[in-house]
């Protein structure tokens, strides 16, 4: 218990220390909200106009401290701001909507390829040299070895645009009404998110995999392993909870940390299959140098990232005994 | 010469003109939904007030219209909510004729008195001065029911203009309204033919016909649609499979990629209309601030490569004075001649190793390199944003042009904030970028001459990236808007050229092509490179004149784009 409290207090910190400088960051990049946003319209919007944006953005405007006060003090009361870029719209609606679609496809993803990989990966160690191990995993890693972008454009070509299996792009149908209690609705859905998950799944499986299988090996290599095959226990139970029980230790660390890094969006998905998420909004947020939509984004994943290695925390006091000391 | 100008342009005209390619008006086949795509955007932009900085791609114009429309390819002012404007004799006042008859989508009456909450709504809260008209208006007055005068702080004689973009909100709606500025309407009331916003998802919205609409039997179609594309692959790609009626993309290699997908149907017309793209040169630092410097940099590049490779030929090499094919009529042959003798935008990479020469930009170390006058090195960067390929290329090919005459140049690529904020600050050497198209030519030069556009903070607004000013031209510029007499106005324009042309303020490259990207499958109304009465582009600018396309569109025959089911 005590264990869990100190890092508890720890996190505390760390997470008012994350807020400052997500603050901070975005203010340091060169470049000023207000400019960039008349300078989109590229000459076809008269000069006069800038004084009137600049009034409005006079939140992004003003003195640093001050500007550090006001974001502290809105955060306070949960809070976020307004986006810059698609103003008046408070940052909480912006992200909304993208977040929603990224836990789903990138959150689901992650979770399969953990999963899989994971599961490869302890029988690719179980049986070395057999097929998983000699077949399967020189595959999955060269996929992972692929430029994401192009094994995404690969697929969508093929797949969508020339056998026509899947839509070309979108979360679901733009013709069907969104609503969650239909089944054509959520059919689509499913439909539109199988080929950016498989990419995903795809060219992230075979880290998973990998990882696993060179700490199982370790572990093999353990006296109790021999000593539980001498005692005469079931293969299976050698293999799940004496060897891999073991050896999954920093896989979870791995995995705590790449949950948290879920809500920054998966650019290259977004933009290939033209799904909404938090990867796009982020990116457009750098470009209009959006800063309370940045930091929106930043808290969040500051937030997952911290509470993922939390769970991890306790999930280790859990599975390994050692550290509840 | 009399200083009033009454637009007494009849509402028939109005009709007229729209219907210009069209047949008589009962036999035009209505209904369809177009399906357009201009901006990138990944979820639907939800800023549905006329005053957002960045609304939604579908709202200005086709939901809020303005007072009167103008159209880049005729020069014309198109008279829309208001009916006409008139200068007082002093030019210190302009006085509107709002149109009779109009009703809000919701069926309230639209009047002057809207136009004149709408405007102190601007005084009162002024962040919501889109149109920077608080610079020059003082005041509204009502003079009666259908006028308006508004009163200027100063002779500005493009007031007309810049008031006549002006769109008015419904005063019975906003009047309400606690906090305008943050306000963001659910269903924006307006007068615009698709002002009823019916359909909205979290990736796509339509905007429907308001049964209100003010001209008789307008718009054809039923609906405008905005599917999400969040970037050019996504948008070409649904180009390509006829998703897509209207749009406003750049394509490359338009001919094989688009067009020849379905030559029949699928159309483009690249109006070079757009702003001129520039080479700036920062002259406030050496030795860009050396007049012949400059004039050697006009002569050495290679404006038809820069055009055919860099620009995929879509545009024409621009003129000395930028003003291009838009202002054509407007360009002084006085200015043309002198940029002819200086030989600007002519390219001669021997003229212009002599004009190097002659100034003493030579070899001094042997190097290989030209030097500075003081014999110390000289090497300089041309920036261009990164990602922009088709400006990349051509920069590329400047670069190539200046070394093969022995300048020391690097292409290098900040990304867009930096890129703008090195032109802003003057902490650049040589860089691409575009200039202002507006009504007039005056627009582009006092964009780029203005030395009151530069601020106390030494912050380079507009275009005035190349940080050149003179009192004379600022003198000129202010003159320009302080008569209302053509006759002087062009005088003074020439002059103002002339002061371009001899100080090669900036170089002129290209006008700027606008993308427009049309299919005739299901519609058909839309501008033709043959027929091209207003800019074709689906791009919300401040003319509004996507407007006069937009209620021109209408299905091929009476089946093509699935009416009736």
């Amino acid at each position: 218990m005590r264990f869990i409290l100190r890092r508890i207090a720890f996190y505390a910190v760390a997470l008012f220390i994350a807020i400052s400088i997500n603050f901070l960051i975005p203010r340091l990049m060169t470049g000023d909200p207000v400019q960039l946003m008349f300078a989109r319209f590229q000459g076809r919007m008269t000069v006069e106009a800038l004084d009137s944006l600049k009034e409005t953005f006079g939140f992004v405007q003003g003195p640093l401290l001050e500007q550090y006060i006001t974001y502290l003090r809105n955060l306070s009361q949960g809070n976020l701001g307004l986006s810059v870029a698609h103003f008046p719209e408070p940052v909480t609606d912006v992200l909304r909507i993208g977040l929603a679609w990224t836990l789903r496809l990138i959150g689901l993803a992650t979770i399969i390829s953990f999963a899989y990989g994971t599961l490869l990966g302890i029988m690719a160690a179980w049986r070395r040299g057999k097929f998983v191990d000699s077949v399967i995993l020189p595959i999955t890693s060269l996929l992972g070895a692929f430029p994401y972008f192009f094994l995404a454009m690969l697929v969508l070509y093929a797949f969508a645009l020339g056998l026509g299996w899947f839509p070309l792009g979108h979360a679901a149908n733009i013709n069907i009404r969104q609503d969650w209690g239909s089944t054509e609705y959520v059919l689509s859905v499913i439909h539109h998110m199988m080929l950016p998950a498989f990419t995903i799944i795809a060219t992230s499986i075979g880290g998973w995999m990998l990882g696993m299988r060179n700490n199982m090996i370790g572990v093999l290599a353990e006296d109790y392993i021999t000593m539980a095959q001498a005692k005469g226990l079931s293969n299976r139970r050698i293999m799940f909870s004496y060897a891999a029980r073991n050896a999954i230790l920093p896989s979870i660390t791995g995995f705590a940390m790449s949950l948290g890094f879920v809500l920054g969006g998966a650019l290259l998905t977004e933009i290939v299959f033209s799904y909404p998420g938090m990867g796009y909004i982020l990116l457009n947020a750098v470009n209009t140098r959006d800063y309370p939509v940045m930091q929106g984004t930043f808290l969040f994943i500051t937030i997952a990232v911290l509470a993922a290695n939390l769970l991890a925390d306790i999930g280790y006091v859990f599975l390994d005994p050692r550290v509840r000391a | 010469m009399s200083k009033k100008f009454l637009l007494a342009v009849s509402m028939l005209l109005v009709l007229s003109f729209g219907l210009s390619a069209v047949v008589a008006q009962d036999d035009v086949p209505r209904g369809g939904t177009v399906t357009v795509s201009h901006e990138a955007f990944s979820t639907v932009n939800t800023a549905w007030s006329p005053f957002a900085p960045n609304p939604n791609p579908g709202l200005l114009g086709f939901v809020y219209e303005p007072l009167l429309v103008w159209n880049e390819v005729t020069g014309e002012i198109v008279p829309w909510l208001a009916t006409g404007y008139e200068y007082s004799d002093d030019l210190l006042s302009v006085t509107f004729t709002i149109r009779e008859g109009v009703l809000w989508s919701d069926g309230e009456p639209f009047s002057a008195d809207d136009v004149i909450f709408s405007f102190n709504l601007i005084q009162e809260y002024t962040e919501l001065d889109r149109g920077g008209l608080l610079g020059f208006v003082s005041g509204v007055e009502k003079v009666d029911d259908t006028t308006i005068r508004f009163d200027l702080s100063e002779v500005f004689t493009q007031a007309h203009v810049e008031i006549g973009e002006f769109r008015p909100v419904p005063e019975h709606i906003w009047s309400e309204v606690e906090d305008p500025v943050t306000y963001n309407p659910e269903n924006p009331v307006a007068t615009g033919p698709f002002a009823n916003l019916c359909v909205l998802e979290e990736q796509v919205f339509e905007l429907c016909r308001n049964e209100n609409y003010w001209q008789e039997g307008r718009p054809y179609v039923d609906s405008i649609r905005y599917p999400a594309y969040p970037g050019n692959e996504q948008s070409n790609l649904a180009m390509v499979s006829g998703e897509i009626d209207w749009a406003g993309h750049f394509v490359p290699d338009v001919e094989n990629t688009y067009v020849a997908a379905d030559p029949e149907h699928f159309n483009y017309y690249f109006w070079p209309g757009g702003g001129t793209v520039n080479l700036y040169l920062n002259t406030t630092k050496e030795p860009f601030s050396d007049v012949a410097f400059r004039q050697a940099v006009s002569q050495l590049i290679d404006y038809q490569s820069v055009v055919d490779i860099g620009m995929y030929g879509y545009t024409i090499p621009s003129d000395p004075t930028g003003l291009g094919p838009r202002f054509a009529s407007a360009a002084s042959q006085e200015a043309l001649d002198t940029a002819a003798e200086m030989g600007l935008g002519t390219y001669d990479a021997e003229r212009a190793a002599a004009t190097l020469d002659e100034a003493g930009y030579v070899d001094a170390d042997g190097d290989g390199w030209r030097d500075n006058l003081d014999g110390s090195a000289l090497a300089f960067n041309v920036q261009v944003v990164n990602g922009w390929t088709d400006w990349v290329t051509s920069v590329q090919i400047i670069t190539q042009n200046m070394q093969d005459v022995g300048l020391n140049a690097q292409v290098v690529t900040p990304e867009f904030g930096e890129w703008l904020n090195n032109l802003q600050t003057g902490d650049y050497d040589v860089s691409i970028g575009w200039s202002s198209s507006g009504f007039t030519p005056w627009n582009y030069y006092r964009d780029i001459m203005d030395s009151t556009l530069i601020g106390s903070d030494g912050l380079r607004n507009a275009t005035t990236w190349a940080g050149w000013t003179s009192e004379e031209t600022d003198e000129l510029l202010a003159a320009f808007t302080s008569t209302a007499d053509e006759a002087e106005q062009t005088d003074i324009l020439n002059q103002i050229q002339q002061a371009f042309v001899e100080n090669v303020v900036v170089v002129p490259l290209f006008p700027g092509p606008t993308w427009y990207e049309w299919n005739t499958t299901r519609f058909t109304g839309f501008p033709t490179e043959d027929d091209y009465y207003a800019q074709g582009s689906p791009w919300s600018r401040d003319s509004n004149s996507r407007l006069l396309v937009a209620i021109n569109i209408h299905c091929v025959d009476d089946t093509s784009c699935g009416q009736g089911e």
